[in-house]
């Protein structure tokens, strides 16, 4: 497993830092914020990242690009990827969305286009300053395409899109992959780089962001009765998953499972999740009977919960409804109160920290959930970690537009 | 895994037609676009793209909001979707929302530069951009949902919701093998027995100024470059015994499938075909026609054509290969399923149209000697073969059942 988040270089930094309550969200440094009703978000150091892997990737290396291969190598590393021979039963699944041009690119780039679809394409190839690689660092599939290249893995690659679910359903993908003999071995994961100018505008205008805060590090309250948007952030997860046959034949660390994988689309309203939470509980039962379990098998639920108003009180339902009474007492942790919303990440990083979590006996903690709202009657983890035994959990994403996915996870070692 | 499953349905808009049938009827008449057409888009005679019309969004119950909100890749999802649902009967008697699965491959959904370029002008100070002066003045020029149709998944997700649609999903992006990859995780879902019906579906990149300038970049407008075509292309999956059950036409089963990645074109095509025939315990001499979906005109046919030579040696190379863009255009994330729709139609009606046929121009006798012209016994297996500019290439197998 690797990941680089706002709060750490690796999974055990970000781990130990998350486990102490620590915000990773900060002032914004990495552009001019000033005029924005939003300056905050969750930033990943730069000395964290590698430059790019190779000569011919240089020019396509995208911050997205950059952090994946970032987390890649560490989970490639601990998992001895190099050693798996047969490369083409090797593949990848991420979930990552391509670099949105930047203003000054658009500005540049609307000079050479009448503004009826046509272009002066041999003037914009002429025209100085403008880097016409930056139309394929838009293409979700080249952080892929590139990542397979790195790490020779020549078997099924996918790129999934799905918004705020497409982390988790690339691992929900890769791990189908597997159970269906399409791959011994699979990268799953993701990864976003919207700490930009323009990243943040889209979401002002949406009016989705946490605008109001005493301090940035107490903005992302999730269940939290004064939440107010939800806090962009930036990271990258990756998984080495494994058919389990394949991993013990070649001594590999089993680090966890994954045990089910449900997803769902809501069918709804496009700007708003559905009221009652229907389909993310359905993706949530999905998960569990893929499993072979019932609810009251799980002991602990790693949320979505982004610390939108509706978003979290449509989860709480959720919950409700797959759980019924057990809803107010089954352990809700959501890690974005620390890490911010890392959007197309969110669901690799939220899984490996579940998953490190069940090998503490520790669940994170909720940070800033000082004031519990009775729409969402939830055993939210607040203030510090818990220490807990736990064996099995979910991790719900949930994506804008209505797209739900949930990993069932457990410790496996059982 | 994917033995068992039946394409009950299959739809199709291409440059050629505004169904699977006009595209057919169109393909069988030798029609092709070797020209660039009347709907060309580009001022430039580098960029060439090949558009489609979508029908009226009001014509499914869409509004103009949502319309806008879908892009044309969301309308044509919906448009496809239901001649797929249509075809197949399923419309007649569908099963719960929930028990329908939906996968799709997305082209890029790009944002036009003027959708934001006058907001950005109008917050120009002393020729810099001025935020105090956007968020007074200039970003009341931005539709205020803009951000949501700049996001790749919105119109799936609508289209979604158009079609009836709760249940497993995903949306893969944009290489020209993602789309089949669509397509085996549909037939999986049916398969595992995780939804009753399962829908694949793949949507081109819209021939916007920013698609074919990436076009272009591509290698469009040279001698061996490729011409983006515009499109949309879905199929429905069941279960054999579901689709029997029910009365329905089976088009062709879904049959074997291979994925590969890499930068040696012929050799990642040959371990996808490898893959598909492997899973499936099946030989070269058992297919009796390639198709290929996502070709270039040129260096890249080539690298397909010396695959399939490896492949196919002696007297098997008389097996008919076609190249699908010589006549719809490269539909990048629509291009396997398209792919998939015309083979399955050609195993149906026993019929490989000439306009498909590669022409093995670039590539010398030794090595691609192919049977290009046409096929002297039954078609019973196809493969349909699609590969991205990333080195991914997916393989699907299918075969008549009859």
């Amino acid at each position: 497993m690797g990941m680089v988040t706002p709060l750490g270089r690796d999974v055990e930094e970000t781990f130990t830092r998350a486990a102490a309550g620590e915000s990773g969200v900060r002032a914004i440094t990495s552009f001019d914020t000033s005029g924005l009703p939003c300056r905050i978000a969750g930033q990943v150091d730069d000395a964290w990242l590698e430059d790019g892997a190779t000569d011919r990737m240089h020019g396509l290396a995208s911050r997205g690009l950059r952090l994946m291969l970032s987390a890649g190598r560490q989970a490639a590393t601990a998992a001895r990827l190099h050693e798996v021979a047969s490369r083409q039963r090797v593949g990848v699944a991420l979930g990552s969305h391509g670099d949105y041009p930047s203003l000054d690119q658009i500005l540049l780039l609307h000079r050479h286009t009448d503004g009826k679809g046509r272009w002066n394409l041999p003037g914009l190839a002429r025209t100085a300053g403008y880097d016409s690689r930056q139309l394929f660092r838009r293409k979700p599939d080249v952080t892929a395409g590139l990542l397979a290249a790195t790490f020779g893995c020549h078997g099924p690659n996918l790129s999934l899109v799905s918004a705020c679910a497409a982390g988790a359903q690339a691992i929900g993908e890769a791990y189908r992959l597997i159970l269906d003999g399409g791959a011994d071995v699979m990268v799953g994961g993701g990864c976003e780089a919207t700490v930009n100018f323009m990243g943040l505008l889209g979401f002002t205008l949406l009016h989705a962001l946490a605008e109001e805060a005493p301090a940035p590090e107490t903005a992302s309250r999730p269940f939290d009765r004064r939440r107010n948007g939800f806090v962009l952030s930036e990271g990258a997860g990756a998984v080495v998953l494994e058919a389990e046959d394949h991993a013990l034949a070649r001594g590999a660390t089993v680090l966890g499972e994954v045990l089910g994988y449900g997803d769902s689309a809501d069918a709804y309203r496009i700007t708003d999740a559905h009221p009652l939470g229907t389909g993310a509980a359905l993706a949530m039962q999905s998960a569990i009977r893929e499993a072979g379990l019932s609810p009251d098998e799980v002991d602990v639920i790693n949320a979505h919960a982004t610390s939108t108003v509706q978003g979290d009180i449509a989860e709480a339902r959720a919950i409700a409804e797959v759980f019924g009474d057990r809803s107010r007492t089954i352990p809700v942790t959501a890690n974005k109160s620390m890490l911010g919303h890392t959007i197309a990440a969110a669901g690799a990083i939220e899984c490996i920290l579940t998953l490190v979590g069940m090998h503490n006996a520790l669940i994170l903690p909720t940070i800033n959930y000082r004031t519990p709202d009775p729409r969402c009657p939830l055993d939210v983890v607040g203030g510090a970690a818990r220490v807990k035994e736990h064996r099995v959990a979910l991790s719900n994403s949930f994506g804008f537009g209505g797209q739900n996915a949930c990993l069932c996870l457990g410790r496996g070692d059982d | 895994m994917t033995r068992g499953v039946a394409i009950t349905g299959a739809g199709a808009v291409t440059s050629l037609g505004r169904s699977l049938e006009e595209t057919w009827r169109s393909l069988a008449a030798c029609d092709t676009i070797a020209a660039p057409p009347g709907g060309s888009s580009s001022s430039s005679e580098l960029a060439r793209g090949h558009r489609v019309t979508v029908r009226s969004a009001a014509e499914f119950g869409i509004t103009a909001r949502e319309a806008w909100l879908m892009g044309k890749h969301g309308l044509l999802l919906v448009q496809v979707g239901k001649e797929v649902l249509r075809g197949s009967s399923l419309d007649r008697a569908m099963p719960p929302a929930a028990e329908i699965a939906f996968y799709a491959a997305l082209g890029i959904v790009d944002p036009a530069p003027e959708d934001l370029s006058r907001a950005v002008l109008d917050s120009l100070r002393d020729g810099r951009f001025d935020v105090e002066l956007f968020f007074s003045k200039g970003y009341r020029a931005i539709h205020p949902l803009w951000p949501l149709s700049a996001l790749n998944n919105v119109g799936f997700s609508l289209a979604c919701q158009h079609l009836g649609i709760s249940g497993e999903n995903g949306v893969f992006s944009p290489g020209a093998d993602a789309s089949l990859l669509a397509v085996v995780e549909a037939a999986w879902a049916v398969a595992a027995g995780r939804a009753k019906v399962a829908l694949a579906a793949g949507v081109s990149e819209t021939c916007s100024a920013s698609s074919l300038a990436r076009a272009w970049l591509c290698g469009d407008g040279s001698e061996t470059g490729w011409v983006p075509g515009e499109g949309c292309a879905a199929v429905a999956l069941e279960r054999v015994a579901d689709a029997e059950a029910r009365g329905a036409t089976i088009l062709a089963n879904v049959v074997a499938w291979g994925f590969a990645c890499g930068e040696d074109g012929p050799a990642a095509i040959r371990t996808a075909i490898t893959a598909a025939l492997r899973d499936a315990e099946l030989g070269p001499r058992d297919i009796d026609a390639t198709f290929f979906a996502g070709t270039e005109v040129g260096q890249q046919e080539n690298a397909e054509m010396v695959a399939v030579a490896d492949l196919f040696p002696g007297s098997d190379r008389a097996r008919p290969l076609l190249a699908i863009p010589r006549s719809i255009g490269n539909m990048l994330a629509a291009a396997g399923v398209a792919g998939l729709v015309l083979a399955a139609q050609a195993l149906h009606l026993q019929h490989l149209p000439a306009a498909l046929l590669a022409s093995g121009r670039a590539v010398s006798p030794q090595q691609a000697p192919m049977g290009l012209l046409g096929h002297e016994r039954p078609l019973r297996r196809i493969a349909v073969v699609s590969r991205g500019h990333g080195g991914q290439v997916a393989a699907v197998v299918i075969e008549d059942t009859r």
